[in-house]
């Protein structure tokens, strides 16, 4: 479409409505582990690190294509080698300065992929400049390859703390909500263009008297 | 969120942006209209402006409605009335008066000779011994001798209406007492037949006098001749031919065309309301407008907010998200909206439409009628009457 009907207002447009599905709506989200490649020591010979070093990890929101992993079962037993495919929204990495780079760790619940390929996913109405967002193509990292442990939502079998989510809060370009900062963006809130939401971002829990998504607080 | 008032030029028009009321109710409309379009889950992509200005024409809609029909009523009295700047009549209840009917019935009273708001002149044509036939063009003269045709009278040089020719039969009662006296028609033209000598008294019934002077009407009428003309394009021929020596001047009432919008009479009325474009019918003012005028005027802010905002959702079929497209409700918001602003207006005329001045005439009257129906059901007790009120 052409540049006389995609304006920057536009793009603005897309980009809010984009993050408010990702983020307000369905709510997943990946934690993102980047190597910190100066401070990792690289094995003169092979030419790896066993023993990798990373920033702290960083909580994105993104939607997930999950795939059943693969079980195959050799001489030294069985392997689990799952693959995994991320999209996530160009500008909100733009907003947290994330730069994803391929060899980059990730973890999605209880397991750890390897970024193998970031693909842009598409132009948007054929503008050049600006990308929907990144495909990030994950292969399942074996055990030892990053010494961490995961965060975030693993499944109902874990018994940590955290194992299950069961509050969703919704961001709508505040600052902070009841979880701490957002690093949200809304383009349009931030430049005027339309006003904040008439109530702060709502949030929903397990018991339903603390939940503010139906208006019950 | 920066309040109505803090805001510089917060509706297109600004019609109503000074009135404390309507400043107050449009800081809740922003409220209102997104809190029902779901803004407290998912963003309603619409400013305070847009806001305000679907506002803003709900309550000009509103009362454009109700002008509408307030002219329904009104426009028979209003009309000719002065439009001013074009308002200060709404929202007025003016007295009932007959100028509109009386106004029409003009030309009609000045066709006949009475009334009316153009002038009649005279004038006169020379007759002549022996000639029936005259030019009314020509020869119809003013009293300086110029035909009233192309004189001033008619600058258009408009055909002339003949409204009376003078021409009549010599009246009867000339001969009324005595049949062979010239004298008395002279004393009867110049009244002062009592001071006559020839002056006879009779004490007679009255029916003596009225059958007396029928037979001489009827006398004339049969053995003389009789006094007509015939108008034909610019001639007239009168009847009977003159045979006398000096035949006298036949004189005629003579009317112009009339211009509409130049009379005789001056009539500022001319420039004044016409028609429904030109009723000193303004904007409402918000204070002034009572819970149900606000009510629908929310009600329309919303639909038409609706619509806006499914405007601004539709201008994309969809929308790229990573990995996908997202499909935006933006034709269901315009349909939506679209069919409530259509229902809230056909519900406002519905309702309007019985309360015209003359369906409030009507429902008066059946009321009448059914409170009628109503006492007769009541019994009268013996020899006693109902006392109502």
């Amino acid at each position: 479409m052409s540049r006389l009907f995609i304006t920057t207002r536009e793009l603005d447009f897309i980009s809010d409505i984009t993050k408010e599905v990702i983020k307000d709506v369905i709510g997943q989200k990946v934690y993102y582990y980047r190597v910190r490649e100066e401070l990792t020591q690289v094995h003169d010979v092979y030419e790896e690190a066993s023993q990798k070093v990373f920033d702290p990890p960083i909580e994105i929101e993104a939607l997930v294509e999950w795939t059943s992993p693969e079980v195959s079962t050799g001489q030294f037993g069985s392997e689990t080698r799952g693959v995994v495919t991320v999209m996530i929204h160009q500008r909100d990495l733009l907003d947290k300065g994330i730069s994803f780079r391929e060899g980059d760790y990730f973890s999605y619940g209880p397991t750890f992929y390897e970024a193998t390929s970031l693909i842009p996913i598409s132009k948007i109405f054929g503008q050049v400049e600006h990308v929907t967002g990144l495909k990030i193509l994950g292969k399942q990292a074996r055990e030892g390859q990053i010494g961490k442990v995961p965060i975030g939502p693993l499944g109902e079998e874990f018994t940590d703390a955290s194992a299950v989510q069961d509050t969703f809060s919704q961001q709508r370009g505040a600052p902070s909500n009841v979880e701490g900062l957002t690093n949200d963006v809304r383009a349009l809130q931030e430049k005027g263009v339309l006003d904040a939401p008439i109530t702060g971002p709502k949030r929903v829990t397990e018991d339903s008297t603390g939940s503010s998504f139906y208006g019950d607080e | 969120m920066a309040s109505f008032a803090n805001t510089l030029s917060p509706t297109p028009f600004g019609f109503f942006d000074s009135d404390t009321q309507f400043q107050s109710e449009a800081d809740s409309m922003v409220t209102f209209v997104k809190r029902k379009l779901g803004d407290d889950i998912l963003s309603v992509e619409l400013t305070s402006k847009q806001i305000w200005a679907c506002f803003e024409e709900a309550f000009c809609e509103y009362g454009a409605i109700v002008n509408q029909y307030q002219a329904k009523s009104q426009l028979s009295n209003l009309i000719g009335s002065s439009t001013g700047s074009l308002e200060g009549m709404e929202q007025k209840y003016p007295r009932e008066t007959l100028e509109f009917a009386l106004k029409l019935a003009e030309p009609y009273g000045s066709t006949a000779g009475v009334g009316g708001s153009y002038n009649t002149t005279s004038g006169s044509i020379q007759l002549s011994q022996g000639k029936q036939d005259y030019d009314l063009y020509s020869e119809l003269v003013d009293g300086t001798g110029v035909p009233i045709f192309s004189s001033s009278l008619n600058p258009s040089r408009g055909k002339l209406r003949i409204f009376e020719v003078m021409h009549f039969n010599p009246q009867a009662a000339y001969r009324f007492f005595d049949t062979t006296s010239a004298i008395n028609y002279l004393n009867n033209e110049f009244s002062f037949e009592s001071f006559t000598p020839e002056t006879v008294f009779y004490v007679l019934p009255v029916f003596e006098d009225v059958l007396r002077g029928g037979q001489m009407s009827m006398s004339n009428k049969v053995r003389r001749s009789n006094y007509s003309y015939l108008i034909v394009g610019t001639k007239i021929r009168i009847y009977p031919m003159p045979v006398s020596d000096i035949p006298p001047r036949l004189w005629f009432r003579i009317g112009f065309p009339q211009d509409p919008l130049a009379p005789d009479i001056p009539d500022s009325s001319i420039y004044g309301v016409s028609n429904l474009s030109n009723i000193p019918f303004g904007n409402f003012k918000y204070s002034q407008i009572n819970s149900i005028g606000r009510q629908w005027t929310r009600q329309y802010t919303l639909a038409l907010s609706k619509e806006l905002l499914g405007l601004v959702r539709s201008k994309f079929g969809s929308i790229p998200i990573p990995g996908s497209e997202l499909q935006l409700n933006g034709s269901d918001l315009v349909n939506n909206g679209r069919d409530e602003k259509e229902k809230l207006i056909t519900q406002l005329k519905e309702m309007l439409d019985t309360l015209t001045y003359d369906k409030l005439l009507e429902s008066q009257a059946t009321e009448v009628e059914n409170i009628k129906k109503v006492l007769q059901a009541v019994p009268i007790p013996m020899g006693r009457a109902i006392t109502i009120g």
